[in-house]
């Protein structure tokens, strides 16, 4: 019959000198944690090893997604803070019209700009003649009013450019740069 | 002390070279220590990590270069105690005969069971009695070290290491 053995005994003997293999990489992970200097102005093999240190920081998750959530919020006011809008109101006669649709178009090419036309927007014009176009980049643009087909306005008056042209040749380019301008529009009576 | 004296002045200056060998000179015990205190591989390499970042910000604060062995570990240990201490609940303490407890088995018996199997059963004890189990047993505390480390009262740590070691008895006798 063998000696007999208590649990903890047994225990105590078995891991008392329980030195398994560390993980892989955990020694990189270490050196990010107290050379974050370093790693960072080191090289591109640095600087992945440092975003592997992070990475695998389980407890930095909630800190990344603050950092995360920060960062949209950045993104999306700055891309908000250069956008821009055009807004006024559309004329036939003295009369605002009442109804119809606007029309932005973007002029890619300053030197050939009626090669370069592309509808970017249409938005309606209300019944007070008002429109507004939002969300608008920098650049050169045209507008055009169609009034609301089958009303009174559109058999007096033709749809029409800015500024009181009915062909987009002989339009007028309104040049957006980090300003909302009003641009009222005249349509041309027949 | 595993490393020669001149590892550790290069530590205390801060040099990736001494760090890196002071690493390797411990990590392999110390991953021992993270591995019975966690609940699986995973937390035990967090735990590591977390361990060693401490031993190198704060090696200055160690009083004599003999006693490394000694700092480390207990470094290490209350790394993982902190880890969970969220999560150690202690249950009340139970009136019985602790001494009478011992459970034995045949020495081969137990010997049938590999490292990974007596680990994953200790993993799988609840968090008290898994910590007090390690702190009394393998690590060598009392239990009024136990209960000032833990917060709760002796008997309350005797409790915990009776409930472990019924415990684990429960789970020997079915396996063996």
């Amino acid at each position: 019959m063998q000696e007999k053995d208590t649990i903890e005994e047994y225990y105590r003997k078995a891991f008392s000198e329980f030195e398994p293999p560390p993980p892989e990489q955990a020694w990189e992970k270490i050196k990010a944690g107290i050379h974050p200097l370093e790693t960072k102005k080191g090289s591109m093999e640095g600087f992945k090893k440092g975003i592997a240190g992070f990475y695998h920081s389980r407890n930095l998750y909630p800190l990344l997604a603050a950092a995360a959530m920060v960062l949209l919020l950045v993104m999306i006011f700055v891309s908000y803070s250069n956008k821009h809008s055009i807004r006024g109101h559309a004329y036939a006669g003295e009369a605002r019209i009442c109804m119809g649709t606007a029309y932005l178009f973007k002029v890619y090419d300053k030197a050939k700009p009626l090669d370069t036309l592309k509808l970017v927007q249409s938005v309606s014009v209300d019944n007070n003649g008002f429109y507004q176009f939002s969300g608008i980049d920098n650049g050169n643009y045209l507008i055009r009013i169609n009034p609301l087909p089958g009303s009174e306005i559109t058999r007096n008056f033709m749809p029409s450019y800015y500024d009181q042209d009915s062909a987009f040749r002989e339009a007028i380019v309104i040049k957006i740069q980090n300003e909302d301008p009003t641009v009222d529009i005249h349509l041309i009576p027949r | 002390m595993k490393v020669p004296a001149e590892v550790l002045d290069q530590c205390l200056l801060n040099d990736p070279r001494g760090q890196e060998a002071l690493y390797k000179a411990y990590s392999s015990p110390m991953f021992g220590i993270c591995l019975r205190y966690s609940r699986n591989r995973m937390e035990a390499e967090d735990i590591l990590q977390e361990g060693f970042i401490k031993v190198f910000k704060n090696l200055s604060q160690l009083h004599s270069k003999e006693s490394i062995d000694w700092w480390i570990r207990r470094i290490m240990v209350n790394t993982a105690l902190n880890y969970y201490r969220s999560q150690l609940k202690f249950q009340n303490e139970v009136s019985l005969n602790f001494e009478s407890s011992d459970a034995t088995f045949q020495e081969d018996a137990l010997s049938k069971l590999s490292y990974d199997e007596l680990l994953r059963i200790l993993q799988g004890l609840p968090a008290g009695y898994r910590t007090v189990f390690n702190l009394f047993i393998i690590d060598g505390y009392n239990h009024k070290e136990i209960s000032e480390l833990l917060g709760i009262s002796e008997n309350t740590s005797k409790s915990q290491l009776w409930r472990a070691k019924a415990s684990l008895k429960k789970i020997l006798t079915r396996i063996l």
